[in-house]
This record gives C-alpha cells, structure tokens and sequence, in this order.
C-alpha cells in the first residue's frame, strides 16, 4: 500500500515538533533537578509510541477516506481507535511498572502530537498562502455556477 | 489500618476504571468525523489532499481527550495509591 503524501508530510512535521518539545521537556526536568537515564529512556518510549500512534492513524485515515461506504469508514475507524488506545494503556503501564522508565516521562509526550497540530493549525491559519488560497478556491466555486446560472438565464 | 489500605487501593483501582469511560469518546467521534469527510470526499473528489490533512489535525486533537483519562488513570493506579497511603500512616504515627 502506497502512504499518502500528506500523511507523509504530517509525520515528519510532528515527529520534528516532538523532538523538539521532548528536548524542552528534558530540559525543565533537569532544571527541576529530576534528571537521569530513565527520564531519557522514558522519553524516547513515549514519543516513539506518539508519534508512531499518530502514523498508524494517518494509515487507517488513508484506508478509511477510500471507503465506499460511510458505516464502514466509521466502523474501521472506531476499531483503529480502540486498538490504538490499548497501545497506548500498554506502554503507559509498561513504563509505570519497569523502574527504567521515568512514568512522567512516558506519559507527558502523549500530549505532543495535539500540541503540535494546534500550533500547525494556527501557523496554517494565519498563513497568508493559506488565506489566498482559500479565497481561490472560493472563486473558483462559485464562478462556475454563475456561468451556469447566466447561460441558463 | 489494612482495611483502610484495601479501601484506598479498591477506590483507586474504581476510579481508573471510571476514567477510562472517557476512552469511548474519541472513537465515536473520530468515526463520526471520517465519515462526514468520505462523503465531502466523495462530492468533492479534488479536496482530498486538504480533507486528509484536516482530518490527520482534528483527529490527533480528538484522540487527546482519552489520552487525559488514561493520564488520570495510570496516576490513579501508579502514583496515587503509595501518595495516599504514605498520608494515611503519617496521619496515624
């Protein structure tokens, strides 16, 4: 199955911003003076399984968006959802119950994938590509129906 | 003492799993959400590409509201329970 170029594209963003936030993150544990290996352990288990979580939904997303039929697309994202979310329950209580995990640190960079798309989502909204582009795509709308409404007329 | 223990332990254990209630919310709503885009998809075949890329945004953000409940639940389960019962033999020595 060939991945989507968008779902490419939104990997490599988040996994940029998690690198970036989990550097900022060790940074306040060590300022904290909480610092040590499983604080570092911790981290990569944690944003490996984030961003690796946020993949696998790009995937099913991709598999889902081809779906003929809408219960289905529903039906196959609710079960990606709920296995996904096992996942996620497994590595967290893997990183409580083995000492060589800092528990903070596992669970803290489930969090990142939602902070970096409210932030590319911001970035993409106050964009001023974005707003021509989306003024484009209005025109382009709603000047064909005015065609057809003026050679109708 | 031990039944207090078993209390706290036994309404940890409760409230972990009454938080994780919340883990149904997002897959409703993440199915929900993928099938109003097959259909936008499916009138508008040439939006693909940006249905994709908002889908991938909303999504992410949707699944973090059952994140914050196994969040609360691992607390309950790993962190709570050694905290509470730690006050409760400070409160009784």
């Amino acid at each position: 199955m060939k991945i989507d170029k968008a779902i490419k594209q939104e990997s490599i963003y988040l996994l940029i911003g998690v690198v970036i936030l989990s550097a900022i993150m060790e940074a306040v544990f060590l300022i904290c003076g909480a610092f040590d290996y499983t604080v570092i352990l911790g981290n990569i288990l944690g944003g490996g399984i984030a961003v690796f979580n946020f993949f696998l939904m790009g995937i099913t997303l991709q598999k889902s968006l081809t779906d003929t039929e809408i219960k289905t697309a529903e039906n196959r994202m609710k079960m990606s959802q709920s296995f996904r979310f096992l996942m996620l329950i497994i590595v967290a209580v893997i990183g409580g119950a083995l000492p060589c995990f800092n528990i903070v640190a596992v669970v803290i960079p489930f969090f990142f994938p939602r902070v970096v798309m409210t932030i590319r989502g911001l970035k993409i909204k106050d964009s001023p590509k974005a707003n021509t582009e989306t003024s484009s795509e209005s025109e382009k709308a709603t000047t064909p129906s005015d065609k057809e409404g003026g050679d109708s007329k | 003492m031990e039944l207090a223990i078993g209390i706290i332990l036994g309404c940890c254990a409760l409230g972990a799993g009454i938080a994780m209630i919340a883990g149904i919310g997002p897959g409703i709503g993440e199915g929900y959400a993928v099938g109003q885009a097959c259909e936008a998809i499916g009138r508008q075949p040439e939006c693909k590409g940006s249905v994709t890329s908002t889908m991938l945004m909303g999504c992410a953000i949707a699944e973090s509201t059952g994140i914050y409940a196994l969040v609360i639940a691992i607390l309950l389960i790993f962190v709570a329970p050694s905290f509470l019962v730690g006050v409760l033999q400070g409160a009784v020595a």
